[in-house]
């Protein structure tokens, strides 16, 4: 396709867009005078609900508030099961594309991840389960977003900044919380299935109930989708047909492995046994046990396994074995002790058009010993400390082999850790309370850590809360940098990347329909280690890692909720990222280019949420804009498919529309049907014989998909 | 740029087009602590002196003071659907301390701020779960009170009165609440 044919298709694109917002607006005011208002519907609805979800209604306050806007000593967003089931999410990518601060890239390649506040890179965010972390260590390749299946999701916590001062390394852009359903949260069965462009397919079965105190969930899903990515017909000189399966293992169709799961959750006296057992091309397998009376024991037991494709494979095998005791000492202090068990295999095999293989792997295993304390001191404080001793033996390699490497000395490292962090919660007066912690981290590997936290809390009053957070992270060095350090440029010494973070957080509700939260932030890096192109160096290892020193990002998130009308909810966010954190983190043009959108200055996202046809029907839009970029010259892309001579690249745009049956037109039987436009901008060199097209390559999609989702 | 800020003034367009429609109802707070308290009685175990065994026999929820809940209890308990510990919920109001009469859920409305020290003094010893919403009921007696966390709400539990009162409070709807009190609380 050819440069001036992309533009052409770009403005056809604004008009198709413009057709379909007027559309929409016609559509908002049309259908509108059919909307009522019944309480006896807004209670059937409340009555189906469990109480954790009761508890996250958004709810109009006419009583006394004990408390302020929020009790978190952070800048937190939480995405309940009612807005999970109205926005049509398909999968979590679909839910972290709402939140502010964050944007995806790589959306329609195997290669996704997620860019907060301007830093990238997956695994700088601490994602839990349920509270326990699962994070593939690698941060790239294994599409974690896609392996869960969003039925099965109750609702979701994200926090934005850095905590390590409480959930420990590699906690540096945020925390994300997902909480699952229980038998008794489904209370029947759930049948979805999905169907959509590029070879979507999705489907979901899962069945809860509560029987007296026995509760049982049991789910099953499998995912798929090739993303629309058909490297002969979009460059049909480059790509001749038998090349289909040679790309990198990124421009591979993804295929998430089917997932069996089935909980169990077995009382016994005052006791509670929870049992696991999950199969996702491999196994996983869950037990813990549950004391009534506070003292708990739980044991946890967890593995997947990542299929491989054809030419271009990756495995990921995760295992997770924990045993906690729990014990209130008394009304003021409890202690918990923990013994964790973690081991982590990842290998994956690229076959590049130049016959080259080549081969990437990590093994880790983690042996952990951590001990926590809480003590109440009075109503108004509370110190929570943490010890914990963690030995962890670590291999990493890459090699270019044809048959698959084996382990040498020299690719293993062990590493001992020692962490100490204390935290210290305290009300000065009831419009005030601070938070003070504090971190320690001693490694046999790289110099001590102490990061700080501090957060302060004002609730002027029920309407306005103000919130100064100081906060903190680390990344450790990736293993693969460890092992082979000694070829860092201008070092031989590893430090752990730092993140400081000031953000000053105002949220004020209006009035009972319109709600602002504003953030300004400011983020230092400190050792902003970064892999850089070295054609000096001999084969497998051209490249190298870089400390690029001290880097910045500041800039303002700004989110406006408001229920504009009885059937019509919205939320409109901007953020703006500025800094030179980005300019650092371009250490080669491909990976500039591949990070476009999340290089912008400007992201704005909308979405309208809007009950019509008697509130039969949910109409929502979610549309993603980034753009202006002072770097996205012309020059800067030359030799890029999609490049015209003055042209300026103005932006990243997606839309979604959802549409989808509600219970007032039938209680069992919810069918959606979903449009995505997207022009994800990006470019490629073909010169660069070594990189795989489709990551870096221009992509307009269109998609859609159906889904259908059964009650019962 | 220009025709994505044309697209995106559209968008905005679209949004304050219709700001003319009616006000959103949003849900209501009354019509949710109505359900909250079906909810939360489920991890609530009564006293045997409550006598509940006869589930031919209503359970009644009273409310004393100025009744916040409008139509929301009435709207929730009335269709039978609704029931608590296996029994029809019936819904009394009272006016006044005299009034008070055999119930096994007490809201205690916060119009009654300055009669509460009476009220607790009043149904001390009895079976009943006392309710409220209002600022520092929870620390002077009130068993569950609830309180707003931005714009979700979110519970207090008394334990020394929940414990006084001989109830047994399922550990799961005490981790999910705010502990107040002292005192060394029943569990089941």
């Amino acid at each position: 396709m050819s440069a001036q044919t992309q533009y052409s298709v770009g403005l056809t694109r604004s008009r198709i867009f413009k057709m379909i917002m007027i559309l929409v607006g016609s559509l908002l005011q049309i259908f509108s005078v059919y909307s009522q208002d019944k309480q006896q519907s807004r209670i059937d609805v409340l009555k189906k609900m469990t109480l954790e979800e009761l508890m996250n209604v958004e709810v109009v306050s006419a009583s006394d508030k004990p408390e302020g806007l929020s009790e978190a000593p952070a800048n937190i967003t939480v995405i309940s099961g009612e807005e999970l089931r109205h926005r049509g999410y398909t999968t979590l990518m679909d839910l972290l594309s709402d939140l502010p601060g964050v944007t995806w890239i790589g959306r329609y390649s195997a290669f996704t991840t997620q860019v907060i506040r301007g830093n990238f890179n997956s695994k700088r965010l601490m994602l839990l389960f349920n509270g326990i972390p699962f994070n593939p260590k690698n941060g790239f390749g294994t599409s974690w977003a896609d392996r869960f299946p969003i039925e099965g999701i109750k609702n979701v916590e994200f926090i934005i900044g850095p905590y390590g001062s409480l959930y420990g390394r590699n906690t540096y852009s945020g925390v994300l919380n997902v909480i699952t359903k229980k038998g008794e949260d489904v209370n029947g069965g759930e049948i979805t299935a999905l169907y959509g462009k590029d070879h979507q397919m999705q489907g979901t079965a899962i069945f809860g109930k509560k029987v007296g105190a026995l509760d049982i969930y049991l789910s099953f899903y499998k995912n798929y989708s090739d993303r629309g990515i058909n490297l002969v017909k979009e460059y049909p000189n480059y790509y001749a047909k038998d090349k289909r399966e040679q790309g990198s293992l990124f421009g591979n169709p993804v295929v998430v492995p089917d997932s069996v799961s089935a909980d169990v959750v077995l009382p016994w006296d005052n006791r509670e046994i929870f049992l696991k057992i999950a199969h996702s091309a491999g196994l996983e397998l869950q037990l813990q046990y549950n004391h009534a009376d506070m003292p708990k024991v739980g044991a946890g037991f967890t593995a997947l396994y990542y299929v491989p494709s054809k030419e271009c494979m990756l495995t990921d095998k995760t295992l997770n074995a924990s045993l906690s005791y729990r014990h209130n000492l008394n009304n003021k202090i409890s202690i918990s002790s923990n013994l964790i068990y973690q081991n982590f295999d990842w290998l994956a095999k690229n076959l590049y058009l130049t016959g080259t293989h080549r081969w990437y792997a990590q093994q880790a295993a983690s042996y952990m010993f951590n001990q926590k304390i809480r003590w109440r001191i009075s109503t108004a404080n509370e110190l929570f400390a943490s010890i914990s001793f963690e030995r962890v033996h670590e291999k990493a390699l890459i090699a270019s082999t044809s048959q698959k490497p084996v382990w040498a000395a020299t690719d293993k490292t062990e590493i001992d850790y020692l962490n100490i962090s204390l935290q210290d919660e305290i009300s000065l007066t009831e419009k005030m309370k601070i938070v003070l912690g504090l971190m320690y981290e001693n490694s046999s590997i790289y110099q001590d850590v102490l990061i700080p936290r501090f957060s302060g809390i004002y609730t002027f009053n029920k309407n306005n809360v103000l919130k100064l957070i100081y906060s903190s992270g680390f990344l450790t060095p990736d293993p693969e940098v460890r092992v082979i350090q000694d070829r860092i440029k201008g070092r031989t010494d590893i430090h752990p990347e730092y993140i400081y973070s000031f953000d000053v957080n105002y949220t004020r509700i209006w009035n009972k329909n319109i709600s602002t939260i504003m953030s300004v932030f400011h983020n230092q890096t400190k050792n902003l280690i970064q892999q850089v192109a070295d054609s000096t160096l001999p084969p497998p290892y051209e490249w190298t890692w870089e400390n690029k020193g001290d880097a910045r990002s500041f800039g303002v998130d700004f989110t406006l909720k408001a229920r504009l009308a009885k059937n019509f909810s919205s939320f409109l966010s901007y953020s703006y990222v500025e800094g030179n954190i980005n300019d650092l983190l371009n250490g080669n043009e491909l990976f500039m280019l591949n990070r476009l959108p999340a290089q912008a200055l400007h992201h704005f996202k909308l979405g309208l949420n809007f009950l019509f046809w008697s509130d039969k029907l949910n109409l929502y839009v979610h549309n993603l804009f980034v753009g202006d970029r002072p770097t996205w010259e012309d020059e800067e892309i030359k030799g890029f498919q999609f490049s015209t001579p003055g042209h300026k690249i103005a932006g990243y745009n997606v839309v979604d529309i959802n549409v989808r049956t509600t219970d007032r037109l039938n209680s069992k039987c919810y069918v959606s049907f979903g449009v995505r436009n997207l022009f994800d901008v990006r470019g490629f060199d073909p010169s660069h014989s070594n990189y795989d097209v489709s990551t870096y390559s221009p992509i307009r999609r269109r998609s859609w998909t159906m889904r259908i989702e059964y009650i019962f | 740029m220009v025709n994505h800020t044309k697209l995106f003034m559209l968008i905005v367009w679209t949004a304050l087009s219709s700001v003319s429609m009616n006000i959103f109802a949003q849900q209501t707070e009354y019509d949710v602590k109505a359900v909250l308290l079906w909810r939360i009685s489920r991890y609530i175990e009564w006293p045997v002196q409550a006598d509940l065994n006869d589930e031919t026999e209503p359970f009644i929820l009273a409310v004393i003071g100025k009744d916040p809940f409008g139509d929301s209890l009435k709207q929730a308990y009335s269709s039978g659907e609704l029931k608590i510990k296996n029994r029809k919920v019936e819904i009394r109001n009272f006016s006044d301390i005299t009034e008070i009469d055999k119930c096994h859920i007490l809201f205690i409305a916060s119009s009654e701020k300055k009669r509460l020290t009476q009220i607790l003094s009043k149904i001390r010893g009895k079976s009943i779960l006392i309710v409220g919403d209002s600022r520092k009921f929870g620390e002077q007696g009130v068993q569950i009170n609830f309180y707003f966390a931005g714009s979700r709400i979110r519970f207090e539990l008394n334990v020394k009165s929940v414990a006084a009162a001989g109830f047994k409070i399922d550990y799961r709807l005490r981790s999910i609440a705010r502990i107040v009190g002292g005192g060394k609380e029943s569990t089941q």
